[in-house]
């Protein structure tokens, strides 16, 4: 676990450096600025998590990161510098290099992500037959795969329609691990289940992060989730880092008011009734930011200097706030 | 895989286990707010038909005719049906096109041959539209017997070729007028616009919008009328349009072979009087041209209009034009 | 355009905290259902499968109370918010309202009597409200229909006062919006005022909260609370999430493949669960507070779509407790502590049931 800088992985091998990437969409009646110079480092074996509302630009940064916006979305700047490499600006040729076979994706509801018309089986030998494998190759894979998540391997014939939520969550996730990548990268991939088979499916992520040893990106709504499971944990507000650091700390001594907030909007299952008062009013409209920091007109800490000036990232104890509460530990190099 | 089309934070909720509401499934109705409106639709509607270039040609071109048909005094001043000029002249200043073989003003004709057309294409274009809707939407909503029992009428009639069947009943009819044609057009032709609108209201009918309109205590007829079809409106409006597209082929291609009102002057039916005098081979080649380019045309307009309610209805079909304009005005 | 600022509910009023959330007296029942059954016949016409989504739910609901039902997909919970909100008609069993059964209520003026009193509010914000019409359009309505006494400057009045009571400041000028001009939170608030509109007993909602953000849900629930306490108004809170249903219910009722597996006071049910079902929902929750315990017997399960099915408890294939009479005879729901049951053949009431942990 990194000390000083929390938002850089181990120096030897990084998987993936993410440096100052900036997203925008652009239309017709203005242009919005979804993801706003967020930096991240990732080593490897990691699970990062990332957490926010909707609108806070989370899943924008997931595919900014795994090269999949289309216009009207475009990265505008930044660095996502992958095993080395730029991924920024790759051609579709050279990034079908990397797909699937160091970085993979699972998406967040199977239903839309899996073919309906073809089976599960074709889906998987589609994605292995794209990058050079045999028959044999594919057929033993494919179960293999399959009996990693708990499959059992005659659903290979099956039909999406044909499995359970829970099941084809997990068909996903076996089709994400057929080239055992170095990265993958989770859109909210549980939000579609009950919470029984959310809570199995983290568990068998969890499980074969620690067998095949890739890193985890894990963008989810629902901090509770990955609290026990990510080794650290970004919360993004308005496009912005809001606070970056180890899961733990941020859970038991959480800086930005946001994140606080965000906390305590969870009513607990065990332990005594409180009243609980959520975080008043609405998430940023990404079209007309205000000046200042962007938490600010939910801020129940809010100061004068909040409105007017935009916080940097300050570092407190090994996490990332952008919060003048804390603007003591002064700003983070890069 | 999926991709993002459109920035968070024009939908500011929405997830959830069911379905999550985020900004691909969410923002795209959204992004153009509220893709199948009603009121405010006609505002989007003129807006949309003035960002496509395809549906602005359309749009002038019906417009053209739309005044040509009200106003065809204004335009030509002969007697479109008086045999009073010179028989077969080639065009000149004082005959713009020219003269019929029955010696006619073929400039006059061919003007005051529009409103008919016209008259043709709006009648059966409404009342094509209002069947279809009634038919699809009804056997939409209310389902079990009555889907089973509008579903089978429509198919009947969708396999049914829909031209010889003109014939046949035209034949019947040979000569009534105008509304006779509408009625027989309308009558025959609207089963594949039903289609249409049922699908859409099928999709339609889960939404939680009209259960809850049940569950407050409206009426069946109520919510048919007041919530499903108002979101409806851009596909009733392609209806229309597909609806006054075909009429203007077939009763064209009625009056052309002889199955129109001979005393009504329209383009078929200057087709069918061009065709009978033989105009190709006797030197008056005008007389089957310009009626043919303004067929073609009127319902060339129809259906660039069309495209135009396609994107609106569809937003994935919206042309992404935005991106490259930006691209060329930054330097890289 | 910038987000109006809607008031979240006053943390003063705290859920079920303030008066103690005893028994109901009986006699107040404001709703029960007995026997309450619902079959859907599935596949194509000819098909004779019949898929059994609700089978033999009692289950009553007081005056100036919260009951939460709660499951997971296919529990059933939802046809039962169906059946009760008159979408669907029950196969078998009754429904009482106020005492009166529901299959007596026929005809348009007694159907609308009844609608006005028991409405329900929809899961989806965004499919709820229709898109072509401004937000005053649905209680418009609802005030035209089930208050026709008034004028239409009252209706106005009213409407804003309801606009005012969920929270949706200032009235007049949210009246005028389109629904897609509103938040997700802001139009389930629009979903609750057009049930107060109505001057309702009892509101049914249909896992209001599960499409909205978590800090969303908070403000949402607490305005729930505050109906129950200042508006008289008992709710049928239907969810899956069964901390949600602790931090607002007085009671709870959990649900699994079309029956009720468990019943009681909310923290009752919660700090001794009687059924294993319910202890593997408790044991699911994911709670950042607690400490991290992965069991290794992790239950990989689903509940099951119960199509034809054979008798027995439909629990039996994930349940590590399960006896040879769990195999045969479908458990009754048996009252094992005061106002407590469960559908369970070894549940016990002195003894926990160690199942799931």
């Amino acid at each position: 676990m990194p000390d000083d800088n929390p938002s850089a992985g181990s120096a030897a091998g990084t998987v993936l450096e993410v440096r100052d990437l900036s997203v925008s969409y652009f239309m017709d009646r203005g242009t919005t600025l979804a993801v706003d110079r967020v930096s991240l480092d990732l080593a490897p074996r990691e699970f990062l998590g990332i957490v926010g509302e909707s609108g806070c630009g989370k899943s924008t940064l997931l595919f900014a990161i795994a090269q999949l916006l289309a216009p009207p979305a475009e990265i505008t700047s930044g660095s996502v510098v992958f095993k080395g490499r730029n991924m920024v600006g790759l051609t579709d040729k050279e990034m079908s290099t990397v797909r699937w076979r160091d970085l993979s994706v699972v998406m967040q509801s199977a239903m839309n992500a899996l073919n309906p018309v073809k089976s599960i089986g074709a889906q998987f030998s589609d994605a292995m037959r794209a990058h050079g494998a045999s028959k044999g190759e594919i057929t033993e894979r494919s179960a293999e795969v399959l009996k990693m998540v708990g499959i059992d391997p005659v659903h290979l014939k099956s039909y999406p329609h044909q499995l359970s939520g829970g099941m084809r969550q997990r068909s996903m996730i076996a089709m994400a691990m057929l080239f055992t990548p170095d990265l993958v990268i989770m859109d909210e991939p549980t939000s579609a289940l009950d919470v029984v088979a959310q809570r199995s499916l983290m568990v068998q992520i969890k499980e074969l992060q620690e067998q095949l040893g890739f890193a985890i990106i894990f963008v989810t709504h629902d901090m509770s989730l990955v609290s026990h499971f990510s080794d650290r944990l970004m919360v993004m507000y308005g496009g912005v880092v809001a606070e970056f650091g180890a899961t733990r700390q941020v859970f038991d001594a959480p800086l930005h008011p946001y994140s606080i907030g965000l906390l305590e909007a969870f009513p607990s299952i065990r332990g005594p009734r409180v009243p609980l008062t959520g975080i008043p009013g609405s998430p940023p409209n990404l079209a007309s930011i205000p000046p200042g920091c962007r938490f600010a007109p939910r801020c129940p800490k809010v100061m004068a200097r909040c409105e007017v000036e935009p916080p940097e990232l300050y570092q407190v104890d090994g996490t990332l706030v952008r919060c003048f509460l804390h603007d003591g530990g002064g700003p983070r190099d890069d | 895989m999926a991709t993002l089309q459109t920035p968070p934070g024009a939908s500011e909720t929405g997830t959830g286990p069911a379905r999550r509401a985020g900004p691909a499934a969410a923002g795209l109705p959204l992004a153009g707010g509220g893709s199948i409106a009603g009121a405010r639709s006609l505002r989007r509607m003129a807006r949309a038909i003035t960002a496509n270039r395809k549906a602005t040609v359309g749009a002038v071109l019906l417009a053209i005719f739309t005044f040509v048909a009200l106003f065809p005094g204004l335009i030509a001043h002969d007697d479109p049906q008086a045999e009073i000029y010179p028989r077969s002249l080639t065009p000149s200043a004082q005959h713009w096109l020219g003269t019929t073989s029955f010696g006619q003003d073929m400039f006059a004709q061919v003007i005051w041959g529009t409103r008919p057309v016209l008259l043709i294409a709006v009648g059966v274009g409404l009342l094509a539209t209002v069947v279809a809707m009634l038919v699809g939407v009804a056997a939409a909503y209310l389902g079990g017997a009555w889907d089973g029992t509008l579903n089978v009428i429509t198919d009947v009639l969708l396999v049914i070729p829909l031209f010889p069947l003109l014939i046949i009943i035209g034949s019947y009819l040979h000569g009534a007028g105008t509304s006779v044609m509408i009625a027989v057009i309308a009558a025959t032709g609207w089963s594949y616009t039903a289609r249409q609108l049922r699908a859409q209201a099928l999709s339609l009918r889960n939404r939680d919008f009209l259960a809850a309109a049940k569950v407050r205590g409206e009426r069946s007829l109520y919510v048919i009328c007041v919530e499903i079809i108002p979101t409806m409106t851009s596909l009733l409006v392609a209806a229309f349009l597909t609806n006054a597209l075909y009429a203007v082929l077939f009763s064209s291609s009625l009056q052309f072979i002889g199955l129109g009102d001979p005393n009504v002057t329209s383009w078929g039916t200057m087709l069918y009087w061009a065709e009978n005098n033989e105009a190709f081979q006797t030197g008056l080649p005008l007389w089957i041209i310009v009626p043919g380019l303004c067929i073609v045309a009127l319902g060339a307009a129809f259906a660039l209009l069309n495209y135009a309610f396609d994107e609106i209805g569809n937003p994935a079909l919206r042309p992404v034009r935005s991106m490259r304009k930006v691209r060329v005005q930054r330097a890289r | 355009m910038t987000e109006p600022q809607h008031r979240s509910m006053p943390p003063a009023l705290v859920p079920g905290m303030a008066e103690p959330a005893g028994p109901a007296k009986p006699g107040s029942r404001l709703l029960r259902t007995e026997g309450l059954t619902k079959h859907f016949k599935i596949g194509g016409a000819t098909s004779r499968r019949t898929l059994y989504a609700v089978e033999d739910v009692d289950l009553a609901i007081g005056e100036h109370e919260i009951v939460a039902l709660a499951g997971e997909s296919g529990s059933g919970k939802s046809t039962v918010a169906r059946l009760l909100a008159k979408l669907y008609k029950p196969t078998a069993g009754e429904i009482y309202f106020q005492d009166k059964p529901l299959s007596g209520v026929r005809g348009r003026k007694d159907v609308l009597r009844y609608r006005g009193d028991v409405p329900m509010v929809f899961q989806d914000p965004f499919a709820s409200i229709n898109p072509v019409f401004r937000v005053s359009h649905g209680v418009m309505r609802c005030l035209k229909l089930h208050r026709p006494d008034l004028s239409a400057e009252q209706r106005r009045e009213e409407a804003e006062r309801v606009f005012d009571a969920v929270g949706l400041t200032p009235a007049s000028e949210v009246l005028q919006r389109f629904p897609h001009e509103l938040s997700g939170g802001q139009r389930q608030r629009v979903g609750f005022a057009q049930a107060l509109a109505l001057r309702p007993k009892l509101i049914l909602a249909d896992e209001p909260v599960s499409m909205l953000d978590v800090s969303i849900r908070i403000g949402l629930l607490n305005l729930m609370a505050d109906l129950r306490d200042t508006q008289g108004v008992s709710i049928l809170y239907i969810t899956h999430d069964i901390a949600s249903a602790r931090y607002v219910a007085d009671r709870l009722i959990v649900m699994y493949a079309g029956h009720i597996a468990e019943t009681g006071p909310t923290e009752e049910v919660l700090s001794r669960p009687r059924h294993p079902y319910t202890q593997l929902l408790l044991s699911a929750v994911p709670d950042p507070r607690a400490p991290l315990t992965i069991g290794a017997e992790t239950d990989r399960g689903e509940p099951p779509r119960v199509i034809d099915p054979a008798p027995g408890c439909l629990f039996r294939w994930r349940c590590p407790l399960a006896i040879d009479e769990c195999h045969h005879v479908t458990p009754p729901l048996r009252e094992l502590l005061p106002e407590h049951s469960a559908a369970c053949h070894v549940a016990r009431a002195d003894a926990e049931t160690k199942a799931f942990r």
